[in-house]
């Protein structure tokens, strides 16, 4: 039988074969073949602003699992014991995933109110808490289920032009939490920082109970040294100016102690702060480098670590039990994770995930 | 001056006789010859068509990729360029939105700022974003579009990377002649064009108004935010389907565009041509919120306004062996954008009063000659001014003026022996980019050299064998280089930094390729290659500030093809099919946007089957877009990582047409079946939407 082919058939036929050559053409996006995961981890967030994804480092072994799946290319991962990684997927998406640390599968995802660009988030009771740049609340969700479980009003603490407050990080300490605000005024093109609080709240009336004003702007993530019951804020001001500083604020008396070093005397604007054996460690922003350095808390002494790129800094985590901190470089075609040991204070190894890192925790 | 570069090569006037023959040839092409050359006055449903069957001979091998997309009269009314576009093999369209929006287009892989774009052969993005250029066409104006993939032909200046798209205007040949059409449509849409075109011996004149408008308050699906499952599942939770998704409504995204337009020629002499075009527009665009989740009620009070002044002078001669023409033509864009807005929350938008200004000059000579032996020679000579100045209006701040001095030189041999075909087309230019601030002008922390030389250079070369009239092979390659464009290296002295050290992209690209035809059938099949050096990113440094840096190697792979079929007079199908992969050319592990291509489907298809019945004709036209390469783990996600839309997705639009006497009446309905689509990072697309429209011709 002679079955002419139609030209209308030929064109079905060719959209049925184009999906097949599609799955042939993307034939590289195969799941990565299951790889059982370690005990103690890193994981870490991957970016290049256009588009993210999650990858975990194996801390007592050559262990890696790069691009398990994707993420806003806007996030920013914590990680407060137990099963559960927080990740937040910051401004544009807007919500909360929480990773399985044993399957490193996402489990669950919430969304928070739209263009509320969430920054930090803390663990009490089965509540998270979460600090948002674009509301004038400290929302507050259940852990199971992402559902709401009630809010703290922090708007007093907002400025006149944008009445936002700009909650940027989050710390429990003894029962209370502490949220320090950057009051940006987001009205110029460039965000002029005003003058920031760190506020006292109580999480079971969800009412702040104190404030005090801080007298560097701007402050970033702040750490926390239990033994001491001291916290740390490393406030960077104004970009490209060094006018914050480093201060540390006794809880005890909720009133800042002292300043442990000024940006003057570390060159450049500081970044997040890691607390570990006495030190924080930091980069330190300058228009040539970015410096990874471990300030001494006592003496105010900084340490040279690595010299990075300017902007190349992605994150930092700190193993307290092997005494390793992780740090990411971003540097454009080189972008590794880089394994520092503090007992030697060297560099023991680097791992490429094939992205820049943008951000890190520790699981162990 | 080619027939092709401006549409405005036309005869004297028919006799009726003579008209009465050629409106019985244009329904014998329209009917069964898919590959005609398109015609100024191109039948009224014709689709689009390719070079072939009346072009004679065959296209120069340089040019076997090019495209001609000719829009029937029901496009013109209820169509967009968006759409024409993303018919075409090899081309893909990015875009947030309608008119007014942001439309990119990208030619086989290459970056949408390696696209450059002309309108009658003039280019207009000589130091600006080609999207600058597309984005608010009424196609009502638009006689066809041309589109070359790969290059520039030989009498259009510079040698882009990724292609080049040229617009041309309507410009009908027959006599004195009038439309009117009227449209409305969903979501506040309302159209109305007309034209009337005079002329008499030596003078021909016409005259062009359109107005295009709507709310644009469209129904659009969102996942509120997430992109798995509600609630907690220990072993993981499944993503999002099509299905999971909300209905929501666009707001504050209305459009009013209008436009004139005049052009008027005189011809003294059969071989001598005069005239002038005048283009005046101005567009109101609402700016929607930047996000689909945020509340749909949320105030968001930002706006732009666009107005557009073009004048265009130009000569030619056309000798038995020879032919040559100039072109003189200028162009000013003031882009005024305002947000009075307190922004989204924490969107950071709002407190925007800014105005863009870009002046463009481009002054070009151009001729051919046919020499002995099969040889032919032509030559283009083109200086162009590029001038951009920014105002910051809420704090009355004036930034200095930046200007591109182009001048470029291009030389085409082309040599014809038997079936063989041998091209060459060599271009240089030298570019000089000075800013005229009183002090060192400095942005960001980099400071900016008050003026910057730079050359550059470009061969081509093609070779064409055609052993059957029918039937002919191609082949094709050469270098191409792109210059930053003014946004790229000064920044916008907002978001993005400048980068003065910015340098061009280069890049090689080459295609083989295959065309036959036969009555009622055309096929073309084309293996492309391109790969391109130093790529042009835009980079994020923190969460609101971005830069351009010069970034990996690209190199991306593809098969294209084209097939057209009008086997009786009823019936004509048009299948254009795209497959590309991009190759990790820079070595280490995992995938990363610099390397790939981000957002381009590896495979992208589309079928438009047209049935005509007397006087009736239904044209259903679908699109079909695979996979995108989207994230670091290069798996599929509906919502990826900005929100954009990596799975497959598709989309069928079907227009009916009647048309009696003088009469044209068509309804159209597009995004048939509702896809909840979305095209470019965070911005919807709409969802079914209706329209219709009544065209009067004399």
């Amino acid at each position: 039988m002679n079955r002419d082919l139609s030209p209308n058939r030929t064109a079905l036929l060719a959209g049925a074969a184009l999906l097949g050559l599609n799955a042939c053409m993307t034939g590289d996006k195969e799941d990565p073949a299951p790889v059982p995961v370690e005990k103690a981890i890193l994981f870490t967030l991957t970016s290049d602003y256009k588009t993210g994804g999650y990858s975990v480092i194996g801390i007592d072994s050559e262990f890696v699992q790069a691009n398990i799946d994707p993420v806003h290319s806007d996030a920013v991962v914590r990680y407060e014991g137990g099963d559960d990684i927080f990740i937040l997927n910051r401004l544009g998406r807007d919500n909360a995933q929480i990773i399985d640390r044993h399957n490193l599968k996402t489990v669950l995802q919430f969304p928070f109110e739209a263009g509320s660009n969430p920054q930090d988030i803390a663990l009490k009771d089965s509540l998270l808490y979460v600090a948002f740049l674009g509301t004038d609340k400290i929302g507050i969700f259940h852990q199971g289920d992402g559902k709401a479980a009630g809010e703290i009003d922090v708007s007093a603490y907002g400025d006149s032009t944008d009445n936002l407050p700009e909650t940027f990080d989050l710390q429990f300490a003894g029962g209370a939490l502490y949220a320090s605000t950057q009051n940006m005024d987001t009205k110029p093109k460039y965000w002029v920082p005003l003058i920031p609080h760190l506020l006292k709240i109580d999480p079971v009336s969800k009412k702040v109970i104190k404030a005090i004003e801080l007298p560097y702007r701007n402050p970033g993530i702040m750490s926390y040294d239990s033994a001491k019951g001291m916290l740390y804020i490393p406030c960077l001001g104004s970009y490209g100016m060094n006018d914050g500083g480093i201060l540390a604020v006794d809880l005890s008396k909720f009133e800042v102690a002292d300043t442990v070093a000024t940006e003057e005397e570390l060159g450049g604007d500081v970044g997040g702060t890691l607390f570990h054996a006495g030190k924080l460690f930091l980069d330190v922003n300058t228009p040539t480098a970015d410096k990874i350095i471990a300030v001494s808390t006592e003496t105010g002494k900084a340490q040279d670590i690595a010299q990075l790129e300017s902007y190349a800094a992605g994150g930092m985590a700190i193993d307290a039990k092997t005494s390793v901190l992780f740090f990411g470089d971003k540097k454009k075609g080189a972008a590794r994770v880089h394994r520092f040991d503090l007992a030697t204070f060297k560099e023991s190894s680097e791992v490429d995930l094939g992205m820049a890192p943008i951000d890190m925790v520790v699981i162990r | 001056m080619p027939h092709s570069r401006n549409g405005l090569h036309f005869p004297p006037a028919p006799r009726p006789l003579v008209r009465i023959a050629r409106c019985a040839l244009f329904l014998f092409w329209a009917a069964a010859a898919p590959c005609a050359e398109p015609a100024p006055a191109g039948p009224r449903d014709t689709l689009e068509l390719k070079p072939g069957r009346a072009e004679r001979p065959a296209p120069l091998p340089t040019q076997a990729g090019k495209t001609v997309i000719v829009p029937t009269d029901v496009d013109r009314q209820l169509g967009n360029l968006g759409d024409m576009l993303q018919r075409a093999a090899g081309v893909h369209v990015m875009r947030s939105g309608g008119m007014g929006d942001y439309l990119g287009v990208s030619i086989r892989g290459a970056s949408e700022s390696q696209v450059s774009v002309y309108v009658d052969g003039v280019l207009r993005n000589q130091a600006n974003d080609p999207s600058l250029f597309l984005g608010d066409w009424d196609l009502s104006r638009v006689e066809r579009i041309e589109v070359y993939k790969g290059l520039a032909p030989d009498d259009m200046p510079g040698a882009p990377m990724g292609g080049a798209i040229n617009i041309v205007t309507r410009n009908k040949a027959d006599g004195p002649s009038a439309h009117a059409a009227l449209g409305a449509g969903s979501f506040g849409s309302l159209r109305a064009n007309g034209a009337v075109d005079y002329r008499r011996e030596t003078w021909r004149g016409r005259f062009e108004a359109a107005r295009n408008q709507a709310d644009g308050d469209f129904p659009y699906y969102d996942d509120n935010g997430t992109e798995f499952q509600p609630g907690r599942h220990p072993d993981g939770a499944q993503r999002l389907g099509a299905d999971d998704l909300t209905r929501k409504i666009r707001r504050n995204n209305a459009h009013a565009f209008s436009e004139l337009s005049a052009d008027l020629s005189f011809r003294p002499a059969p071989a001598l041509e005069a005239g002038a075009q005048a283009d005046v527009s101005r567009l109101r665009k609402e700016v929607p919120e930047p996000g689909p989740n945020l509340d749909p009620n949320e105030g968001v009070g930002a706006f732009r306004e666009s107005d557009r002044v073009s004048l265009r002078g130009y000569g030619r001669w056309t000798g038995t062996d020879a032919e040559a023409s100039f072109d003189l033509s200028g162009s000013r864009l003031a882009d005024v954008y305002v947000d009075t807005s307190k922004g989204g929350g924490g969107v950071g938008l709002g407190y925007d009063d800014d105005r863009n200004a870009y002046t463009d000059l481009l002054a070009s000579l151009w001729g051919r000659a046919k020499g002995t032996g099969g040889l032919t020679l032509s030559a283009l000579l083109s200086y162009g001014i590029s001038g951009y100045a920014y105002t910051d209006r809420l704090e009355d701040r004036a930034y200095p003026g930046i200007y591109r001095y182009t001048g470029e030189g291009k030389f085409t041999p082309v040599y014809v022996l038997g079936r063989h075909t041998v091209e060459a087309i060599l271009s240089a230019a030298f570019i000089l980019e000075e800013h005229y601030g009183h002090r060192e002008f400095s942005y960001g922390g980099y400071p900016v050299p008050a003026e910057a030389w730079s050359e550059h250079a470009s061969l081509r070369l093609g070779y064409q064998y055609r052993p059957r009239p029918w039937l002919w092979f191609s082949a094709q390659a050469g270098n191409a280089y792109r210059v930053p464009t003014f946004l790229e290296r000064f920044g916008d002295r907002g978001a993005i930094l400048a980068n003065p050290a910015l340098r061009t992209e280069s890049g090689v690209n080459g295609s083989l390729g295959a065309h036959g035809e036969g009555r009622g059938y055309s096929g073309d099949l084309q293996a492309f290659a391109t790969e391109g050096r130093r790529i042009i990113t835009l980079m994020q440094n923190s969460q609101f500030v971005m830069v351009y840096r010069n970034t990996d190697a690209t190199r991306v792979l593809g098969l294209e093809s084209r097939l057209s079929a009008a086997p009786r007079s009823w019936t004509r199908t048009d299948l254009d099919l795209t497959l590309m992969k991009a190759v990790n050319v820079s070595g280490g592990p995992g995938a990363s946007g610099y390397k790939l291509i981000p957002y381009r489907p590896v495979t992208q298809a589309s079928l438009r089957q047209t049935l005509l019945y007397g006087r009736w004709t239904l044209a259903a036209t679908g699109y079909y877009q695979g996979l995108a390469y989207p994230n670091a783990s290069n798996q599929a996600s509906l919502f990826d990582s900005y929100s954009h839309n990596t799975e497959w997705q598709t989309r069928a639009d079907l227009d009916l047409s009647w048309r009696v006497k003088h009469l044209l009446i068509a309804v159209g309905a597009h995004n048939l079946f509702d896809q909840r689509l979305f095209d470019f990072f965070n911005y919807p697309l709409p969802g079914r939407n209706f329209s219709a429209c009544l065209q009067a011709d004399y």
